[in-house]
């Protein structure tokens, strides 16, 4: 369900029990101001009936005149009065009533008591019902209550009283407000609908629109951002991450693209050797010393890109996390002798100056071939790359809990900015070196390596005319207990 | 015709250099920057093949600077830098033609022969001189519509005289823009080269289509009537 749908349900429910429960107490209000209001003038009338009746010798009167109250007379049509004698009968009627009776209740004790009544003509009215000791005539100026109690302890005779009046205005008052109510609801429904599905369609805008945005991103707009200026305090922070996200994803893609194009320019230079001499030796065939050198030169070329192809799938295993080592315990300076041999014609076609400074012994646990290949491709680098006729030195010595491992070889040509560069793949200090048997992969596949062995590769300059790459080994693998 | 091939790629240098040589062009081979700059300005090249990632000095300045210093060479670059904005580049800078590597030589070739067509300001790949109808393209001589049997090294002097025709054309010259530095020179090789050529397409009876001017070399040109 939509964020929309539900803040308009639950707004639009809320809001409505709201309504239905304050105008529901407000009717209810109302109406019991307005009956307590009419029963008071109820009261007062049967208070003013209740006055005419008197003791007298041997029974009970009312001192009634039709002109006195005239409502209760034969012309009156909304107010009403019957008394009865306590024996039931009736004592009278007010001539308003005619010959019909006003219901009794039995339930009332001495009362006052308020009730709606049906009246004779189908009418709804009200009616106040109550028991009434008369007083005696003489008794007539003292105070009224006070002679109805001494009459009733004398053990004068009671009558009831039945007052009524025609509630119909109070009926019709009481409907026309509950049906102005009921249309004032509606227009209220209506209009809070309206307004919340608005605010709410309008508040949800923003969501909306980087909605709308993030749908248009793919792999070719991720230079795509979230302008955040005039987002809302809640969905900042979320496209501000999004922004975040958005970087580092165009930051991957760029490597992977330079990388893939890398590889393609890399390939690509070999590969036109090799079409080119094939396209020659096929156009001018014949010469059988030529051809042999061209195959020399076929054989070569294929060497080089098969070095490229497997140190790429070598990277790409050690980036996918799919290598598996086998640990075995490793002298160092055998291996380091093993990784020599490799180099060994080139750096004496060089004329470079070789010492080896490894402690022995220096046993560490680790998997043989990859620290063979990380301290290969440490060494040929450093023939390749070290000035003619310079010196190169290998170190190996025990150092806290591992093995460092330093290759210095004396340069000419690296500057301290390049050593951030050294390990990138690819990377030469001269582009056009492309023609030479090193890939440019070697310290790449060294560095990716030696982070699979758990060790820190790091190149430094100690001198402004020496490159100095170190590798820290730990003695054991981390996760095992070291002793 | 003589080009200049400034390649790194030692493997490239043997098989390009080749493919030109047979096509009887002489080829002049620089491995690096500086040494192409150098052979550009001391030499007058009819075309020069330009890799531009070049150790010492790359390809782009080498262009640059023969430019400035109002070298008119033909120059195809010739590189596996292949993006829009390297040939932009490139051709901005002063190239006349643009290839990718990896190429088809059939290609480079074609190229390189449409430059120097440019560079003598022909557009048709076909040159007639009298009764002889060099074929550029084909690098073939015909006379009658027959053609002639010619080594390439006789058909590079027919072509470099038919594009000159009408000039004189010093022994240095010729020397230059036929033989490789390889060759090893001999003071009459022109001259023995010039006398099989006119074996060759002179019709009998008729004055030869090359001329001598004493002292000064040859000239390619119809005879007069």
């Amino acid at each position: 369900m939509s964020i929309h749908k539900r803040l308009l349900c639950g707004l639009l429910v809320g809001l409505l029990m709201l309504f239905a429960v304050s105008g529901g107490l407000l009717y209810f209000y109302v109406r019991t101001v307005l009956t307590r209001q009419f029963d008071a003038a109820l009261a007062a009338k049967a208070h003013a009936v209740c006055s005419l009746i008197k003791q007298s010798d041997g029974g009970v009167e009312l001192d009634f005149s039709a002109e006195s109250i005239p409502e209760f007379g034969p012309t009156g049509r909304f107010d009403f009065f019957q008394i009865w004698r306590e024996n039931g009968t009736v004592l009278q009627r007010s001539p308003s009533l005619g010959r019909n009776d006003l219901p009794r209740r039995t339930d009332v004790g001495d009362g006052p008591a308020f009730g709606n009544i049906l009246l004779a003509d189908g009418r709804p009215g009200r009616s106040i019902e109550l028991r009434v000791v008369p007083i005696a005539d003489e008794d007539e100026r003292e105070d009224g209550e006070r002679s109805r109690a001494k009459a009733a302890r004398a053990g004068a005779r009671s009558v009831r009283v039945v007052v009524a009046q025609d509630r119909s205005d109070l009926h019709r008052t009481l409907a026309l407000l509950l049906s102005a109510m009921l249309s004032a609801a509606a227009v209220m429904v209506l209009g809070t609908a309206a307004v919340v599905a608005f605010t709410v369609r309008r508040g949800l805008r923003p969501l909306g629109r980087v909605a709308r945005e993030a749908a248009t991103i793919d792999a070719k707009s991720l230079g795509f951002r979230f302008s955040t200026d005039a987002m809302p305090g809640e969905l900042k922070p979320i496209c501000l991450r999004l922004n975040d996200s958005l970087e580092r994803l165009e930051a991957a893609f760029a490597r992977e693209r330079r990388f893939t194009a890398d590889v393609a320019h890399e390939l690509r230079t070999p590969i036109a050797e090799l079409r080119c001499l094939a396209e020659v030796a096929l156009k001018w065939q014949g010469d059988p010393e030529t051809a042999a050198a061209y195959f020399q030169d076929a054989q070569e070329i294929a060497q080089q890109m098969e070095t490229v192809v497997t140190t790429l799938l070598a990277l790409a295993r050690c980036q996918s996390g799919s290598l598996e080592l086998s640990r075995q315990a490793v002298d160092l300076s055998d291996a380091v002798q093993e990784a020599w041999r490799g180099c060994k014609d080139r750096a004496a076609s060089r004329n470079l100056a070789v010492s080896f400074d490894v402690a022995v012994p220096l046993v560490v646990e680790t998997d043989r071939t990859m620290l063979l290949s990380v301290l290969g491709n440490l060494l040929s680098n450093a023939v390749e790359y070290a000035s003619r006729g310079g010196a190169i030195v290998c170190r190996a010595e025990s150092c806290g809990r591992g093995v460092r491992l330093t290759v210095t070889n004396d340069n000419d040509s690296l500057a301290l900015d390049d050593l951030s560069h050294l390990f990138e793949a690819f990377w030469r200090k001269d582009p056009a070196r492309t023609d030479s048997s090193h890939s440019g992969l070697g310290l790449t596949l060294a560095a990716a390596y030696a982070d699979v062995l758990g060790a820190k590769i790091e190149a430094t300059m100690p001198s402004p005319k020496a490159l100095s790459i170190t590798v820290d080994l730990p003695l054991a693998p981390q996760s095992a207990p070291v002793e | 015709m003589r080009i200049l091939l400034v390649e790194d790629s030692p493997r490239l240098q043997r098989s390009v250099g080749a493919a030109l040589r047979k096509a009887s062009y002489a080829v002049d081979i620089a491995g690096d920057g500086e040494e192409g700059l150098w052979m550009a300005q001391s030499e007058d090249y009819d075309a020069i093949v330009l890799d531009l990632m070049l150790p010492k000095l790359d390809g782009l300045s080498v262009l640059e600077r023969l430019r400035q210093r109002g070298h008119q060479t033909h120059v195809l670059i010739l590189t596996a830098k292949d993006t829009v904005d390297d040939r932009v580049r490139g051709l901005q800078t002063g190239a006349d033609d643009y290839l990718v590597k990896p190429f088809a030589l059939e290609e480079l070739l074609a190229r390189v022969q449409a430059l120097i067509r440019r560079s003598h300001r022909q557009k048709s790949p076909r040159v007639q001189v009298g009764h002889v109808e060099v074929d550029t393209s084909a690098r073939t001589a015909a006379i009658a519509g027959e053609t002639v049997n010619l080594t390439p090294r006789e058909y590079a002097l027919l072509e470099y005289l038919a594009r000159h025709r009408g000039e004189v054309l010093s022994r240095t010259e010729i020397e230059r823009h036929i033989y490789d530095d390889a060759a090893d020179l001999m003071s009459n090789v022109v001259d023995s080269a010039i006398c099989a050529l006119r074996r060759k397409i002179d019709l009998r009876g008729r004055p030869s289509l090359i001329q001598t001017r004493r002292g000064m070399g040859y000239v390619l040109q119809a005879g007069e009537p």
